[in-house]
C-alpha cells in the first residue's frame, strides 16, 4: 500500500505523519501559541505589568499606525535585511567552501576560529565593539590617525549617519559563523563523485563553485536566507546593547521599540500590539518566501 | 495563510473573553489587600505572642545588585538569625528587579521584603501591596536614626504615612582635577555662573570643561535637574515629580537649563566626539588628567580613587550663592514590606530592617564607599579623603529627587530626546514641548 | 593535481585572513578578563599591559556561585537540547517527505515559531506556569526552550532532508521499510552533521539563554550560569573584567562540546561519502 505511489506529490496522507508531528504540537500549542493568544488579548488593551488590565479595543493599533518611532524602526529593519540577507551568507559559503572543498589541512582548527564569534555573549561582544568604536579611546581612531585620516573621526555610535553601518558590521562578525557551520554541514553532503567528475572535465575550482557547490546547497541556502530574513526583523541583543536604540532615535528596530515599551515604560499592551503586528509581518513575508522556495522546488 | 491568521484572531479574541487567567492575579490582590492590617491567616499565632523559633521563609528582592551589597546583605541575614534561628531569608535579588516585582505581585506570590525606589514603590502602593508600617517606623526609632527627612522622602505622596524606610543616600556630585584647578586659579563655585566661567578658563587654557558619556547623557542630565531643582520652587518641582501638575515655572526651568547645556555644547565645553563614548568610559578619559570636573555618582567613587590624579568632590551649584543649593540626591531605595505578611513575619521582617539602623552594622556600607542615610558617627572610621569630601560637600545641601524618575520609561525618553536636541534637531523649547507632551502621556 | 597545489597557498591565506578579522576580537575578550578595573581606569581598556590577572577567574567563579549554577545549566541544557533533537528530527522528516492533511497549517505554525518574539511571551508565560504549578522549576525553561526551538530545529533538519536523493527513500519503501526504519536507519546517518550542528547550536542557545531563567528562576539553587553575571553588576556600574572571565567562563563548555562534536562532523562527512 505504501510503497506503491512513487510520486511525491500526491495528497495520500501517511498517519505516521501524526505521530511524528505530535509531540510538536503539543508543546508548542501549550508553550507558544497559548502565551500568543494571551500576548493578542493584551494587545486589545492598557497594562502596566502590575494592577488591572483595561480593554481599549483598537486604541494600541491605531496608535501603532501613527507611531514614528514605529516607522523609523521598520527602515532600520529592512536596512538590516538588505545586509544580513547577503553579506554573511555569501561570506559563510565562501569560507565553507574554502574549509570543505580544498583539501587544506587543519580546516578544523580554522573553522572553530570562525565559529568563536557566536559563542561570546552578546554583553562581551559588546564591550569589545564598543571599545573598537570609541572614538578616543579605540583602536579604529588610532589607526586612522596612524593613515592620516583623522579628519573622518567620528563618534560611529553617536553619529545618526554611521550608527546602522557600525552596527551592521559588527552583526556580520557576529553572524557569519553560524553561515560557515550551516554550509559546511551542506557541503559536506555533497556527492565527492560530482567534483571529480568536473575536475576530470578540466574545470577549476571557479567553476566548481559556481556549477556544482551553489546549486547543490540550494535549499541550504534558501533556509539560511529565510533565517536571515526572520533573524533581521528580530533583531534585539546587538542593538539593545551597544546603542539601545540610540543616538536619537537612529539606531531603532522594531524589537528594541517592543521592548522599551513593554518593558521600560511598563506599556505591556502596547508592547504586545508591537510583537503581534510584527509577528503578523514577518509571518507573510516568511510564507511568501517560502511559496517561492517551494516554486523552485516543483522546477 | 491570511485566512489562519483571522482564525486565530478571532479566536483569540474569544479566548480572551473566556480568559481569566491574567486577572485573577491582580482582581484578587485587590480585594485581599485592604484586608491585610487584620489578617491573620496561616500562622497560629496569638496577637501578643511572638515566637523567635518559628521557622518560615522570608524573600528579598532588592535593586542592590553586585558582589559587594550582595555580600554586606549576606552579613545582615547572618545577624539577623543570631535572633531568629530558624527564619530562612532568601536573597533573590537579580537584574532586573522592577519586572521580577511586577510579575510577582501580581500573580499573587509577592516577595516579603523589598527593597525599592521611589518609582517602584509607587507602582506597588497602586495596587496596595505594602504594609502600612508608620507606627512601627516610630516605635523603633528609625526616624530619629536618621538624617531628616529620608525616610519620609520617598513617602511625601501619602502625608503622615510611611510605608517605606530608607538607609542609603545616592547624591550627584562634582569630581574635579584639583591640580587644574590650582593651574586655572579657580575655586570651588558657588552659583551656575561661576561653574561656567571655570569651563570657558578649562576649555581656554586647552583642557576639557566636563565629559559626558554619549550613551546614557547622564552627566548632561543631572545638570538639567539640578538646575531644574534650584530654578523653579520647590513646591511646585514636586507637584512636577508627583505627575500632578506642570507649571510654567517648572516649564521655563527646564528651558533655562536646556538654553545652558546648549551653551555649554556650542562653546566646546564637551570633549569632541562625546558622542560616541559610553559612560562607563567617563572615569577613564577623567583620569588622562585633561578634564577639569565632571559630574557623577557616589558609586563612582571607587573609580575615581584608583584615577591616580588630585581628585576631589563639589556639589553643583545652584543659582544662588546665599542659598544651599537643591541637589539632585534621593534615597539609594527604601525597605517594605508586602502587605499580606502575618504578625510574626512582620516582626521578623522589622527585625531584619531593624539591623540597617544600627550603627555597627551600617558602617560597613560606609566602609564600602556608600552614603549613609543613617545618623552614625563615622569619624573614626578610615575612608578615603574623597569620600570625606563628598560627605562634606553634602552636609548643608537640600534634597532634591532625580527628575528622571517621574514615571517608568522617562529617563529613558529624556536621553534621546537630549541627545536630538545635541544633533541640532530641537531648540531647548522644542525639546521642553516634546517632554512636556511624554509628561502629559498616561 | 597540480592545479589544487597551485591554489593552496592562496586558500590559505584568505583563511587566514579571515581568521584573524574574526579572531582579533575575541583575543581583546580574553585580555579584558585579565585586567582590573582600576588598571582599566587609570590606563584605558588595553593599556600598560603588565601583568595578567588570573585569578580573575577563580574570584569570578566563587563570587558568582558557579559550582551551583554549572550543574543547573549541565540539567536545563541537557534536556533542551535532547527534546529539541529528537523531535525536530522525527517533524522535519513528516514535513520534508510524508504527506498528511494539515500540512500547510503545521507549515505555518513552524514558521511561526521562527517568528515569534521571545521576549513578549514571556510574560503570559510566566503566569501559565503559575497555574501550572512549574514555577521555580528546571521545567519551567526546559519546557518553553524545547517548545520555542523545535521550528529552528525543523526548519534546519527538513531542509537537509529535502535534499537526500528522493531514490534513496523509494528504495527503501520498496524494501518494505516503515516510515520509522527510513528514518533510523537511512536519513539520520545522512543528516548527521546537520544534526550535529542542530546540537551544536541549541546547546549554546540554551546555555547562554539569559531571558526564560530570569523570569522563570527565582532561588539561588536553580540559576543558570548567564544569571550569575548579574553579581558582576552594581548599580550603574559594571565589573568589567570580572565580566569578561564570567561570560568566558561560560563560552568554555560550548568551546568543549564544539570540538567533542566536531570529528563527528567530519566523520559524517565520510561516511555519507563512502555509501556514495
Amino acid at each position: 500500500m505504501d510503497g506503491i505511489e512513487i510520486n511525491r506529490k500526491k495528497k495520500k496522507t501517511n498517519p505516521v505523519a501524526y505521530v511524528f508531528v505530535l509531540p510538536t504540537i503539543v508543546l508548542f500549542g501549550i508553550f507558544v501559541i497559548w502565551p500568543l493568544i494571551q500576548t493578542v488579548y493584551l494587545s486589545f488593551s492598557d497594562w502596566s505589568g502590575i494592577g488591572a488590565i483595561e480593554f481599549i479595543g483598537f486604541g494600541n493599533y491605531l496608535e501603532f499606525f501613527k507611531d514614528p518611532q514605529v516607522w523609523q524602526s521598520f527602515k532600520n529593519n529592512v536596512l538590516w535585511m538588505v545586509v544580513s540577507c547577503t553579506v554573511p551568507i555569501i561570506i559563510g559559503l565562501f569560507q565553507a567552501s574554502l574549509l570543505v572543498n580544498s583539501g587544506i589541512r587543519h580546516s578544523k582548527v580554522f573553522q572553530l576560529i570562525l565559529f568563536l564569534p557566536q559563542v561570546f555573549s552578546s554583553v562581551v561582544a559588546a564591550v569589545i565593539w564598543s571599545w573598537i568604536y570609541n572614538p578616543i579611546l579605540g583602536p579604529l581612531s588610532s589607526v586612522m590617525e596612524a593613515l592620516g585620516l583623522e579628519k573622518w573621526i567620528m563618534p560611529w555610535l553617536g553619529n545618526e549617519n554611521t550608527v546602522m553601518i557600525a552596527l551592521l558590521i559588527m552583526s556580520i562578525w557576529c553572524g557569519y559563523g553560524f553561515n560557515t557551520v550551516v554550509y559546511s554541514a551542506a557541503i559536506q553532503g555533497i556527492d565527492s563523485d560530482l567534483y571529480e567528475a568536473a575536475t576530470m572535465d578540466g574545470c577549476g575550482p571557479f567553476r566548481k563553485f559556481f556549477s556544482i557547490t551553489i546549486p547543490c546547497v540550494r535549499t541550504t541556502s534558501t533556509t539560511l536566507l529565510m533565517f536571515s530574513l526572520i533573524g533581521s526583523f528580530r533583531v534585539f541583543d546587538i542593538v539593545y546593547q551597544m546603542t539601545k536604540g540610540g543616538p536619537g532615535y537612529s539606531s531603532y528596530v522594531l524589537s528594541y521599540h517592543l521592548y522599551n515599551e513593554a518593558f521600560i515604560k511598563s506599556r505591556v499592551g502596547y508592547g504586545s500590539t508591537i510583537a503581534v503586528i510584527l509577528t503578523i509581518f514577518i509571518l507573510i513575508i516568511s510564507r511568501l518566501f517560502l511559496r517561492v522556495r517551494e516554486g523552485g522546488d516543483e522546477a | 495563510m491570511k485566512k489562519l491568521a483571522s482564525v486565530l484572531l478571532s479566536v483569540g479574541l474569544v479566548a480572551s473573553m473566556l480568559t481569566g487567567c491574567l486577572s485573577t492575579g491582580s482582581s484578587s490582590k485587590d480585594t485581599q489587600a485592604p484586608a491585610a492590617d487584620t489578617q491573620a491567616s496561616g500562622e497560629t499565632t496569638g496577637s501578643d505572642e511572638i515566637d523567635y523559633n518559628a521557622s518560615f521563609e522570608l524573600r528579598l528582592m532588592t535593586s542592590l545588585t553586585g558582589d559587594v551589597r550582595s555580600g554586606l546583605i549576606d552579613d545582615a541575614i547572618a545577624i539577623f538569625n543570631e535572633k531568629w534561628p530558624n527564619v530562612k531569608i532568601v536573597n533573590e535579588t537579580t537584574g532586573d528587579y522592577s519586572q521580577k516585582f511586577k510579575l510577582s505581585f501580581s500573580s499573587g506570590d509577592g516577595y516579603e521584603i523589598v527593597y525599592v525606589d521611589d518609582l517602584n514603590q509607587q507602582t506597588l502602593m497602586e495596587g496596595n501591596y505594602l504594609m502600612d508600617i508608620t507606627e512601627d517606623i516610630k516605635a523603633r526609632g528609625w526616624l530619629d536614626n536618621t538624617i531628616e527627612g529620608t525616610i519620609e522622602f520617598n513617602n511625601l505622596r501619602t502625608p503622615g504615612k510611611l510605608y517605606s524606610a530608607a538607609f542609603l543616600m545616592a547624591p550627584v556630585v562634582v569630581y574635579y582635577n584639583k591640580d587644574i584647578f590650582t593651574e586655572l586659579g579657580v575655586e570651588i563655585p558657588k552659583t551656575i555662573d561661576e561653574f561656567e566661567e571655570i569651563l570657558q578658563k578649562a576649555t581656554d587654557a586647552g583642557y576639557i570643561g566636563t565629559e559626558c558619556g554619549g550613551d546614557a547623557y547622564h552627566q548632561i542630565l543631572w545638570a538639567v535637574e539640578g538646575m531644574v531643582l534650584n530654578g523653579a520652587p520647590k513646591d511646585e518641582v514636586d507637584k512636577w515629580y508627583y505627575g500632578e501638575e506642570s507649571t510654567e515655572n517648572v516649564k521655563n526651568a527646564f528651558v533655562t537649563a536646556y538654553e545652558h547645556i546648549q551653551k555649554w555644547y556650542e562653546n566646546g565645553y564637551f570633549r569632541e566626539n562625546f558622542e560616541g563614548t559610553k559612560i562607563d568610559d567617563i572615569p577613564t578619559l577623567f583620569s588622562q588628567g585633561k578634564t577639569a570636573m565632571t559630574l557623577g555618582g557616589d558609586w563612582d567613587l571607587g573609580n575615581y580613587n584608583a584615577s591616580g590624579l588630585n581628585v576631589g568632590a563639589f556639589v553643583f551649584p545652584g543659582f544662588d550663592a546665599n542659598e544651599n543649593p537643591y541637589i539632585v540626591n534621593a534615597t539609594d531605595g527604601a525597605w517594605a514590606l508586602n502587605a499580606d505578611l502575618n504578625p510574626t513575619e512582620k516582626e521578623a521582617a522589622l527585625d531584619f530592617i531593624d539591623i540597617f539602623y544600627q550603627d555597627e552594622y551600617v558602617k560597613k556600607w560606609y566602609e564600602n564607599g556608600f552614603t549613609l542615610a543613617t545618623l552614625t558617627d563615622v569619624s573614626g572610621i578610615e575612608t578615603t579623603q574623597l569620600q570625606k569630601d563628598i560627605a562634606e560637600a553634602t552636609k548643608d545641601t537640600k534634597m532634591g529627587f532625580y527628575l528622571d524618575n517621574v514615571k517608568s520609561g522617562y529617563l529613558d525618553y529624556l536621553i534621546k530626546e537630549t541627545q536630538l536636541m545635541i544633533q541640532g534637531k530641537y531648540t531647548p523649547e522644542q525639546l521642553v514641548d516634546s517632554l512636556e507632551a511624554e509628561w502629559n502621556n498616561k | 593535481m597540480r592545479k589544487k597545489k597551485n591554489l593552496k597557498p592562496a586558500v590559505y591565506a584568505a583563511l587566514v585572513f579571515c581568521c584573524l578579522c574574526t579572531l582579533v576580537p575575541c583575543v581583546l575578550i580574553v585580555i579584558t578578563s585579565l585586567r582590573t578595573t582600576g588598571e582599566i581606569v587609570r590606563d584605558g581598556l588595553f593599556g600598560n599591559i603588565t601583568t595578567l590577572h588570573w585569578e580573575n577567574y577563580i574570584e569570578a567563579w566563587k563570587v558568582g556561585h558557579f559550582s551551583t549554577y554549572f550543574l543547573n545549566s549541565i540539567f536545563i541544557t541537557f534536556f533542551s537540547v535532547l527534546g529539541v533533537l529528537l523531535f525536530s528530527l522525527i517533524g522535519a522528516y513528516a514535513m520534508a517527505v510524508l504527506n498528511f492533511k494539515g500540512k500547510g497549517i503545521y507549515k505555518t505554525l513552524i514558521v511561526m515559531g521562527l517568528v515569534i518574539p521571545c521576549e513578549i511571551i514571556v510574560i503570559p508565560l510566566f503566569y501559565d506556569m503559575q497555574s501550572m504549578g512549574l514555577m521555580d522549576t528546571h521545567w519551567a525553561v526546559i519546557l518553553p526552550t524545547v517548545a520555542m526551538n523545535i521550528p529552528f530545529g525543523t526548519f534546519l533538519l527538513s531542509g537537509f532532508i529535502k535534499d537526500i536523493p528522493k531514490s534513496l527513500l523509494e528504495s527503501a519503501r520498496m524494501d518494505g521499510a516503515s516510515e520509522w526504519r527510513t528514518l533510523w536507519k537511512i536519513v539520520m546517518p545522512i543528516i548527521k552533521p546537520a544534526l550535529i550542528s542542530l546540537l551544536i547550536f541549541i546547546f549554546m542557545w540554551t546555555w547562554n539563554d539569559f531571558m526564560l531563567p530570569n523570569i522563570m528562576i527565582r532561588s539561588q539553587e536553580m540559576r543558570t550560569l548567564p544569571l550569575g553575571l548579574d553579581y558582576f553588576r552594581g548599580k550603574n556600574t559594571q565589573n568589567i573584567p570580572l565580566i569578561a572571565s564570567a561570560s568566558n567562563i561560560i563560552a568554555l563548555p560550548v568551546i568543549i562540546i564544539y570540538l567533542v562534536f566536531q570529528k563527528n562532523l567530519i566523520k559524517g562527512m565520510m561516511v555519507g561519502a563512502v555509501k556514495g
